[in-house]
């Protein structure tokens, strides 16, 4: 039996949180495409879930090395988007947290942070030069309106994002 | 010449890692091996040990001594174990300290 579900989100850590959820529930993640979740029935609360952060894309050489370190470990590769790798692990094989000391888990929301953020300056700029070329004798300059508006919207999120990993950065940091 | 290399403490991880590959292990033995040495007070996750072995790896503190395409195995090296004495001896000096200190407070209760 198969559930499917659309979903976006920006906090890995609310997205680890609903995934296992939906496990105590009894579902568990399958598969993920482009925000489409499709959940598998399971015993409730069988898997725990993972979220992490890649340093290159999955179909790197560092990559498969990692994901083939951590399915070492008892874990099990679920699936993955960019660099976004969901993993999870059979309750009953123990506890699953990839980061276990403050200094791994600040280096991870690190590697997050400057990614939103280079992804949000990048969509700031682009958004930026958007502006130069609407052309006010252009018919269609409503939807190059429309389009600026849709990608400075797209940099304030991704800032936004960066601007809270920031902030669990500084938790962390204090906690030290 | 080592305190020169070694500026800043060891932490928890690098020092359990370094005093497992004494032995040549995979890095799920380094878990268990670390689990076992501290009576399962410390459970490393495989993120967290990932980082740690590529970071030692680099500082050339331990190297991979096989690879067989499924599993990969290191091994502490001389300047490793160079590292890990010296941390010792740090160790040593502050536990001394604080036992002289300590035992001389309760002499004087």
């Amino acid at each position: 039996m198969f559930k499917k579900a659309f979903r976006l989100y920006w906090d890995k850590d609310e997205e680890e949180k609903w995934l296992n959820e939906m496990s105590e529930k009894g579902w568990a993640l399958k598969k993920f495409f482009l925000g489409l979740y499709t959940f598998e029935k399971c015993e409730k609360g069988e898997y725990c879930y993972r979220i992490d952060l890649m340093k290159n894309l999955v179909n790197f050489k560092e990559s498969i090395e990692y994901i083939k370190f951590v399915e070492e470990t008892g874990a099990e590769y679920v699936a993955s988007w960019g660099r976004w790798v969901f993993f999870r692990k059979n309750v009953s094989k123990g506890k699953f947290d990839l980061y276990t000391d403050i200094e791994s888990k600040i280096n991870s929301y690190k590697e997050i942070r400057k990614m939103f953020g280079i992804l949000g300056i990048a969509e700031l700029c682009i958004g930026i030069g958007q502006i130069g070329s609407i052309n006010i004798n252009d018919h269609f300059r409503i939807y190059a309106f429309i389009f600026t508006i849709l990608i400075f919207s797209l940099a304030a999120i991704l800032l936004l994002v960066t601007i809270k990993t920031n902030n669990k950065i500084n938790k962390l940091e204090k906690e030290h | 010449m080592i305190n020169n290399l070694q500026i800043n403490p060891l932490t928890e991880s690098a020092y359990y890692i370094l005093l497992s590959l004494y032995t040549p292990r995979h890095g799920y033995g380094i878990m268990q091996n670390i689990s076992e040495l501290s009576n399962s007070r410390i459970n490393m996750g495989p993120g967290t040990l990932y980082g740690a072995i590529t970071n030692l790896i680099e500082k050339g503190w331990i190297k991979l001594i096989l690879d067989d395409g499924r599993k990969k195995e290191y091994q502490i090296t001389k300047l490793g174990t160079e590292i890990m004495k010296n941390e010792m001896d740090r160790l040593k000096e502050l536990l001394n300290n604080g036992n002289k200190i300590l035992k001389g407070e309760t002499k004087n209760v």
